[in-house]
């Protein structure tokens, strides 16, 4: 089992680099960060101008990009990144913000889906077929069948628009981390505001992972091991438990491990209608300035995030399940 | 044989309410078996033998409707609480499914598959309840048993895992062994060795054992009684070599024609298909693939009758007993 | 408006406006962004180092001989946040910056002043120009403090995080992508703001900004106009106040002869124009767009005012149309379109794809012009490829877009007259994107940027219109109305007095906070990346509104009613003298 997570951990290495090595070939050749820096300064000086190449490292061709790859790659390690080409900001103080955000959201969020989404999946698996089940498989299909934008909408409409117009006051706030003006940590209000965004991204975990496992569970409830199980004596509980649950969740814990990079990139929408300040706003101001400054750590960042999750979902798997370990 | 009757059903009957109709699974099955044989229990696929059994222990899916009598030493199994059920399971009525590999949790090792089940009867440390699985390995003839109890099931060959279904069978040595076509998923070899540890058991252990199989083969190699269902019931039943011999009802002549046997150049299969269990026949379920039937046949059902050493369900079973398979 | 569109716009603006809003930073752009303000020491003395009163370098450059001197007195009061005098030095430096900083986002101006230096004291400003120059009220807008940066002449590293320097009522306490802080400066001058606080927060859309004003998240937004904004705002405590701006939308045709397109003739460019009927498209397009409360516009490229005679009412004439072309050799095609020599022109109409408004006009003129004889066509691509490539390329032969028309006309020159099609001469770079040159108007237009005489000036613009009008390169429709919706329960004061202002609501030091809770919260619809003054963070309309107006001074401030004023900066009017 070491030795294959060893083996892994090496693969992951080589990986990211050659991904992020890619990616930044694409971006030079995508969005050309000299065009963007001259769109954005247009009477830059030639001395700015050149001093912008070096510190990017934009040289051309093949070896150019394997050398300004480098460059760009020890500056990002050492934390010495090159300053964003509107305004020239530092990126990492703004970079860093968004994604403890993001990241803040996004995980919480995934957290609380797959949660309640694999408590809904085993209630209805244990009883198929039932009303249970139509209520619960209904309201998943419609959620599933939402976009967030609309619930996100509705939310706000409903616990903010609405709440005020009857209550005279807002239940839940719709926009920002923290209310307008508010200085320094306070976790109370950080939770409050987190609430409908972590809502919307909630309803569509929940929605997908309740079908998830009411699937997986009934799989493994009609198998036969379960039979055997059962013809053991043993307790219901360590029935269901034992066998049944930690065999349904294998698919699903891999599966939860990849997704939680595709969840993190998805809340591009809700952190927008939240006015949320996290990663993907973070993205749409760099994507629209063609700031290779800022996105190049951003893509870093997705990389790693993706790398790092299959990587995860691997070892689970194989830890999980005896079978995947082929050593 | 006088000994003590360990397991005894009465009018057991199991129904499944479907969408389509009420399935009649298996309507009054009576049976005895004492402890220290092996009884056979025969039929086409359909006929309700598995149906049977896994009725009596509480297994079945949890519409089906169980009605009769169904007791193991004494204790009634037909309505009785869960804990009752919990108890007789695994402890006084083991199982041995068909299929091992799906039989056994792909997830859990071997060693504790079997530990398992002895700690869900007996206060044994874990420690000592491994050894005893361990031992129990070695009993049912796997090498290097230690080594084996940490492995998973799919490391194991298809007799390995029957061999492993039945150490786990007999880890809290139970009165009843059910086992449920335990060589069908295998190939001829290794079924020969399963039948032999399945007969050291019964002599070893005094245990009773119900043999499920549709293969009469097996039967006459190992059963000392069979009894033959067809539809949900008892069609004929008896000594192994009363019905080999002198089979009286023409279902069980024709299971027995259908077996290959040296000395015979060809297979008869049983021309027609087992009844749709919503509606089935009525009279004697038989009569519309019975060579033999008469319009009587289909007005009364047959009841168990002494023919000879056998007890047959026909109404033809003296004429027809000379008849032979 | 899409939000590009806007963008586009407020760059047309932020041209004019960073002439008014060039200045000044503060120094250490890496100072920590979260205690701005400590260091100021109360009002009093000023801090031992002010830097020098006047720099040593001076300021300027330009060559020539004197033709136009103002002279400034600066009010003795005027110091900036950390108590040092506003001097001659800070007037210096933030035209060095202006001149000198790479990226700089225009000099226009500040490229004709050969020297800045003190008069009778370092509180007087005496400026020399080499030309006369008659939108001098542009210049001097936001300045920096000289002592605040390192280098005069390249501030483009200054204010990457924070600008901490104040001459007006307000410090930038914080910035950041989430928020902008203000805080009473404690050492302005004038009279002090009568909030405590004034929070700025960004939204995407008009949904989320709305639906924040509703919650009561925010107190007050300024969101783009649209038909049915009021209901979609309607709340017992949301009031609003609509009134009109610099904003406006015309049609424009591509009139460069060396482009050689259709409407490089101006017979077939006229007999088109007049065959455009102005009052229906405001009928079909925009009445329903307005809720009833626009007016067709007739001034021209400009709104109006002192500079417009409505001289682009009455175009439509379909019958002159016709007898003009037929006059001139033209004739009805078998498909029915007007040709000449067999050449029946077709017209490449753009606009910006998404652009519904834009599509619906297209949807409702382009058959009415194709059955009048004209082979128009819709060419339109996205807002990107419209407003950065099409447009100042002069790659189109009718165009239809939104501009803001500054408080001085200036900007006209700029924008119509012949040295500013882009060219070889002008290395591409002049932003005249009709190609229209009409050497009389032009230099009539390049006279009124020399003459200093208001009503001369104002008759000299008038005339160049009144050419233009004739020449049919443009053709206005619709000023916009603008929006300011606030809760009644939290604000009170004087709200609505300058959202007509081209400053928009930067009178907000005077509003009142009712509700109590300290502070006033601005929805923001666009949100400034970054905060130097000088350079591509001033090319938006909000980069202005948020983060230059409330804390760089002024020599003039423009009211509500488009006119230039001089601010408390200054004693008195500034003494121009055309030498
Ligand atoms: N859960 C169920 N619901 C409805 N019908 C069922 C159910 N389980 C079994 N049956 C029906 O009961 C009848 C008896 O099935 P059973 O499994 O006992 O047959 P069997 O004799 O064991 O056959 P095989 O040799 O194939 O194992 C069949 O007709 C089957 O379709
Ligand atoms: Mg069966």
């Amino acid at each position: 089992m070491f030795r294959f997570v060893m083996r892994r951990l090496m693969w992951a290495l080589p990986m990211t680099l050659i991904i992020t090595f890619v990616v930044y070939v694409a971006l030079r050749v995508g969005t050309d960060p000299l065009a963007s820096y001259l769109r954005v300064n247009q009477r830059a000086s030639e001395k700015k101008i050149q001093q912008y190449i070096e510190t990017n490292g934009l040289y051309e061709g093949f070896g150019g990009y394997v050398r300004g790859y480098l460059q760009w790659l020890q500056g990002f390690v050492t934390f010495d990144w090159p300053r964003s080409i509107k305004g020239s900001r530092e990126v990492w103080p703004e970079f860093r913000d968004a994604m403890f955000n993001t990241l803040r959201l996004g995980l919480t969020a995934t957290f609380l889906g797959i949660l309640i989404g694999l408590s809904f999946g085993i209630f209805v698996a244990l009883k198929p077929g039932g009303l249970r089940d139509a209520t619960v498989s209904t309201s998943s299909f419609v959620a599933i069948s939402t976009p967030p934008y609309v619930s996100a909408l509705l939310l706000q409409l409903l616990f903010a628009v609405y709440w005020s117009k009857w209550f005279g006051q807002s239940l839940l706030p719709t926009s920002g981390v923290y209310p307008p003006g508010h200085r320094g940590f306070d976790l109370v209000l950080m939770i409050k505001h987190m609430i409908l965004p972590v809502t919307v991204v909630v309803i569509q975990v929940v929605a997908v992972y309740a079908r998830y496992m009411r699937a997986s569970l009934l799989e493994v409830l009609n198998s036969e091991y379960m039979r055997t199980a059962r013809s053991k004596g043993i307790s219901e509980r360590r029935v269901l438990v034992r066998h049944a649950l930690r065999n349904a969740l294998i698919p699903i814990v891999t599966v939860a491990a990849i997704d939680i990079g595709a969840i993190l990139g998805g809340l591009i929408i809700t952190e927008r209608i939240f006015s949320y300040p996290g990663l993907g706003d973070f993205f749409l101001g760099a994507y629209d300035n063609g700031d290779f400054p800022q996105m190049m750590p951003w893509m870093f960042f997705f990389t790693l995030v993706v790398i790092a999750f299959n990587l995860l979902a691997d070892v689970l798997y194989a830890v999980l399940d005896p079978r995947i370990r082929l050593g | 044989m006088t000994n003590e009757v360990v397991l005894s059903l009465r009018d057991f009957r199991v129904t499944f309410p479907t969408l389509f109709g009420d399935v009649q699974a298996v309507r009054g099955i009576d049976l005895d078996v004492r402890a220290g044989e092996i009884v056979g229990v025969v039929g086409e696929s359909g006929s309700g033998k598995s149906v049977t059994f896994l009725g009596l222990m509480g297994l079945l899916p949890k519409g089906a409707r169980i009605s009769g009598s169904a007791t193991v030493n004494g204790t009634e199994l037909v309505g009785a609480p869960r804990q009752v059920l919990r108890e007789v399971r695994g402890r006084k009525v083991a199982m041995i499914f068909q299929d091992p590999l799906s039989a056994l949790n792909p997830t859990h090792r071997i060693g504790h598959q079997i530990v398992e089940m002895i700690r869900a009867h007996q206060s044994m440390s874990k420690a000592a309840a491994m050894e005893r699985a361990i031992e129990l390995l070695n009993d049912v003839g796997i090498p290097q048993p230690r080594e084996r109890a940490r492995q998973y099931p799919h490391e194991f060959s298809g007799g390995m895992r029957q061999r492993v279904m039945i150490a786990m069978a007999i880890a809290n040595d139970p009165d009843v062994l059910i086992a449920d076509e335990p060589t069908t998923a295998l190939d001829v070899t290794v079924q020969a060795q399963i039948l032999e540890i399945l007969q050291k058991i019964q002599s070893e252990r005094q245990a009773a054992i119900v043999l499920i199989t549709h293969d009469l083969g097996v039967v006459a190699r190992v059963a000392d009684r069979v009894q033959g269902m067809y539809a949900g019931r008892v069609v004929e039943r008896g000594p192994v070599a009363a019905l080999y011999d002198h089979p009286s009802h023409p279902y069980t002549q024709g299971l027995l024609r259908s077996l290959p046997s040296v000395g015979r150049d060809r297979l008869v299969p049983i021309p027609g298909s087992p009844p749709n269990m919503i509606e089935p026949p009525s009279g004697c379920a038989f009569r519309v693939r019975c060579p033999h039937a008469i319009d009587r046949c289909s007005l009364e059902v047959p009841t168990l009758r002494v023919v000879g050493d056998l007890e047959s369900a026909c109404l033809r079973a003296d004429e027809l007993r000379s008849v032979g398979p | 408006m899409s939000k590009k569109t806007s963008k586009v716009l407020a760059f047309a603006t932020g041209v004019a406006l960073i002439l008014a809003a060039c200045g000044g930073d503060d120094g250490d752009s890496g100072s920590e962004a979260s205690t701005p303000a400590s260091e100021a020491p109360a009002t009093e003395a000023p801090a031992a180092d002010c830097g020098p009163d006047v720099l040593e370098g001076g300021a300027g450059g330009a060559e020539g001989d004197a033709a136009m001197k103002i002279t400034f007195d600066i009010s003795p009061d005027a110091v900036w946040q950390d108590g040092c005098p506003i001097t001659v030095a800070d007037f210096q430096c933030s035209v060095n910056a202006t001149l000198n900083t790479p990226g700089s986002i225009s000099t226009t101006g500040y490229d004709k002043i050969i020297s800045i230096e003190a008069g009778e004291s370092s509180k007087q400003v005496v400026v020399t120009f080499n030309a006369v120059y008659a939108p001098y009220k542009l210049l001097f807008g936001g300045l920096i403090q000289a002592s605040a940066v390192a280098d005069c002449n390249d501030i483009s590293g200054d204010f990457a995080s924070l600008n901490q320097v104040s001459g007006r009522e307000w410090m930038m306490e914080s910035f950041s992508p989430d928020q902008l802080v203000y805080v009473p400066n404690p050492n302005y001058w004038g009279d002090a703001p009568t909030v405590e606080r004034v929070v700025a927060v960004p939204f995407a859309d008009f949904d989320t900004q709305s639906a924040a004003l509703l919650a009561g998240e925010v107190d007050f937004i300024y969101p783009q106009f649209f038909a049915g904004i009021s209901d979609a705002l309607s709340d017992a405590n949301v009031t609003s106040k609509i009134d009109f701006g610099g904003d406006y939308e015309g049609f424009y045709l591509q009139a460069d002869p060396a482009r050689g397109g259709p409407f490089s003739d101006p017979i077939f460019r006229e007999a088109f124009a007049k065959s455009i009927d102005r009052d229906a498209v405001f009928e079909q397009i925009y009445i329903p767009l307005s809720e009833g409360k626009g007016k067709l516009l007739n001034c021209g490229p400009i709104v109006p005012g002192q500079y417009c005679d409505e001289a682009f009412a009455d175009q439509f004439d379909p019958e002159g149309a016709v007898a003009l072309l037929e006059a001139n050799g033209w004739t009805k095609n078998g498909e029915g379109y007007w040709a000449k020599d067999g050449n029946a022109p077709t017209i490449r109409w753009i606009i910006n794809t998404g652009n519904t408004r834009r599509e619906n006009t297209q949807a409702f003129l382009i058959p009415l012009l194709q059955a009048a004889g004209f082979n128009v066509v819709a060419d339109n691509c996205d807002a990107a490829c419209y407003f950065q490539q099409r447009l100042p390329a002069l790659d189109y032969d009718m165009a239809m877009y939104i501009s803001t028309a500054p408080p001085d006309p200036a900007y006209l020159v700029s924008s119509f007259t012949c040295a500013q099609i882009p060219s070889e001469a002008n290395s591409q770079q002049g932003q005249n994107s009709t190609g229209w040159c009409n050497e009389e108007a032009s230099a009539l237009l390049e006279k009124s940027d020399v003459t200093v005489d208001e009503a001369e000036r104002a008759q000299l613009v008038k005339d160049a219109l009144k050419l233009m009008a004739g020449d049919y390169v443009m053709l206005p429709l619709f000023q916009f109305p603008k929006s300011g919706f606030w809760r009644t329960d939290r604000l009170a004061g004087p709200v609505d007095a300058e959202l007509n202002n081209y400053r928009a609501f930067n009178n907000f030091s005077k509003w009142e906070d009712v509700d109590g809770d300290g502070q006033i919260v601005l929805g923001a619809e666009q949100w400034p990346e970054c905060l130097n003054p000088v350079t591509e963070c001033a090319n938006s309309s909000w980069m202005v509104w948020l983060t230059a107006f409330p804390i760089l001074p002024n020599v003039w401030d423009t009211t509500n009613d488009g006119k230039l004023v001089i601010t408390n900066l200054v004693t008195k009017e500034p003494v121009v003298e055309i030498l």
